[in-house]
């Protein structure tokens, strides 16, 4: 009875140790360790002002031996990432650069996490004031990584900056460009998900300027390319949809246009599981219709 | 041993059935059994995401859930679901058998005769067939159970009061479920105590057992639902504690989920094998006084 015990805790044991030694070096054991020091992260930027300089060099220190300790895990250039992004908060513009500038160095060939790095650089010239400094990464960024995501929406950033600080003339020039770019982009990489990304994009340059009709059509356009790639995840949907229906009922009063979007969809997706759901929507939206209902935007 | 002792008292009886259980630790050795493949289930599970078992798991956990429950700590929240189901599965093909084994080895040291783990293995195995049909009918009771749990808990979802006798109704079959389903559990346990004992030690094929099994109930109903209600109510902490392990193990313990399971089974050993030598030995008893 004892024997038998014992070998029933020895292969419990036995196999726990042992599948725990394979795997010490791998993803999981850095994501152990990343979420350790991400719990100390979260209590310090509850206030980041108030904390001690001493701390976030601690914590610099903890995310760049998981860096050294996993230099193959994902994790590695998020680490520095993480640590740029903290003194970002922290205000401290060139600590977080000569740590994003890490990433560039240690990391390459990693055009997501470059691209990532490039974009907080640029924030951080931002912060200085030094917006020159700042457009020459975001321009950097786009020429180096082109089709990663934060060089496909720098281009709608830079036109909402110049929005923000109120200069008119530069917002057009910006959210020209970035019409022109994503157009072509879109053109260029039919059928591929850059296409579909930058038909969201483009989409939000017209909602951006209240181009209504034109940001409809092309998050129709969004929707329906998205499926017939089947790369259309429920969160995507339901933000393209909640857009088309509030922007058409609401700003343009057509009903007409995202009915006719949906059914285009029902058209050319005619096995994806959406249908039912856009055929309820078709539903309501031609009982609006009828029953001739206008909706206000909420006044501000 | 405990059935020549035992009085009609639930109490001693349970209490003569710990001390075979010290006296005579052959006895809970299947249950131990019972336990060791769980834990192992829950291991390789735990490690299903981590090389080199993810090159089996990842696709099927990417494709039936999420990439998402592949990393750490959002693994430990599929963690319970994955174990669930793993172990119906166990359940039916194992742990009634397991049970009869250990209702076998009870018998032999009743009689003061050897047995060793294989021997009630061996005595058990002409049984099995019957041994899982059996098992299949208290899991299908167990599944109305559910279906007429989850009608009763979709009308008290349509109350709509917020204060007063209707309102507390709903609030106790919407949050009561597990406790509900405990309850249920205890019923389901004692209205079956019999029957795998007769399967086994009577050599009874399952539906000839089923009708034994009411008739020797007819008269001992309550007292079996002694028998398995107070050592089950020792599980209701671990049952607390399961239910409320998601805000902690959220915040500073992702792993405290797994834990929990580990609990869960190691408790349910010592619970599983009381009541079953206890029900066993009131059996024999009702035998040597016929």
């Amino acid at each position: 009875m004892k024997r038998s015990l014992l070998a029933m805790l020895a292969v419990l044991a036995g196999v726990y140790a042992g599948l725990s030694w394979i795997d010490r070096n791998d993803d999981y054991a850095a994501e152990q360790a990343n979420w350790k020091i991400n719990r100390k992260l979260e209590l310090v930027l509850r206030d980041p002002m108030v904390s001690a300089d001493r701390t976030f060099l601690e914590l610099e220190k903890e995310y760049k031996g998981l860096a050294v300790r996993f230099p193959d895990s994902y994790l590695a250039p998020q680490s520095y990432l993480t640590i740029g992004n903290m003194y970002l908060v922290r205000k401290n513009p060139e600590r977080a650069r000569s740590n994003l500038q890490e990433v560039l160095r240690l990391y390459p060939g990693n055009a997501e996490s470059c691209a990532k790095a490039m974009t907080a650089i640029g924030r951080s010239f931002e912060m200085e004031g030094d917006w020159p400094k700042a457009q020459e990464s975001y321009r950097l960024l786009r020429k180096s990584y082109p089709l990663t995501d934060p060089a496909l929406e720098v281009l709608l950033y830079i036109a909402r900056v110049y929005e923000k600080n109120g200069d008119r003339a530069g917002a057009q020039a910006a959210f020209a460009q970035a019409e022109e770019e994503y157009k072509k982009l879109g053109n260029r990489y039919a059928g591929s998900e850059v296409e579909v990304k930058s038909l969201r994009l483009l989409a939000n340059v017209y909602v951006a300027q209240e181009r209504w009709r034109e940001a409809v059509e092309t998050m129709g356009q969004a929707l329906i390319s998205a499926a017939s790639q089947r790369a259309l995840t429920p969160p995507q949907a339901n933000v393209l949809l909640k857009s088309i229906n509030t922007i058409s009922v609401v700003e343009l009063k057509d009903y007409d246009l995202p009915i006719g979007i949906y059914k285009e969809f029902i058209e050319k997706n005619s096995w994806h599981g959406l249908r039912p759901v856009l055929k309820k929507l078709i539903k309501v939206l031609e009982d609006l219709k009828a029953n001739k209902v206008k909706l206000e935007a909420p006044k501000s | 041993m405990a059935a020549k002792k035992t009085r009609k008292s639930v109490l001693e009886l349970l209490r003569l059935s710990v001390v075979a259980i010290i006296q005579q630790p052959i006895i809970i050795l299947p249950f131990c059994v019972w336990a060791f493949i769980q834990l192992l289930t829950l291991e390789i599970l735990y490690f299903a995401p981590r090389f080199p078992l993810s090159v089996f798991f990842a696709p099927l956990i990417k494709k039936l859930y999420a990439e998402t429950f592949l990393h750490y700590p959002f693994n430990f929240v599929l963690l319970p679901k994955l174990f669930h189901y793993v172990k119906l599965f166990l359940d039916f093909f194992l742990e009634g058998f397991l049970i009869a084994s250990s209702m076998v080895i009870v018998s032999h040291v009743n009689s003061e005769k050897r047995i060793d783990f294989k021997g009630a293995v061996r005595k058990a195995k002409p049984q099995y067939v019957h041994i899982l049909v059996g098992t299949l009918i208290i899991a299908l009771v167990v599944a109305f159970w559910g279906v007429i749990f989850e009608l009763l808990q979709s009308r008290a979802m349509q109350i709509r009061s917020d204060q007063g006798a209707y309102f507390l109704l709903k609030r106790v079959i919407l949050e009561g479920g597990p406790y509900f389903n405990f309850l249920v559990t205890i019923f389901i346990k004692a209205l079956f105590i019999y029957l795998f004992v007769v399967i086994v030690l009577e050599n009874r094929k399952v539906f000839r057992a089923l009708g034994v099994n009411f008739r020797l109930l007819r008269d001992s109903f309550f007292f079996m639902l002694g028998v398995v209600g107070i050592p089950m109510f020792f599980y209701l902490p671990v049952l607390f504690l399961r239910n409320n392990v998601a805000a902690v193990a959220s915040d500073s313990f992702p792993s405290l989920r797994a834990w929990v399971i580990v609990l869960s089974i190691l408790v349910l050993v010592v619970i599983d094998a009381v009541i079953y030598t206890a029900a066993t030995s009131f059996y024999l008893y009702r035998q040597e006084g016929k």
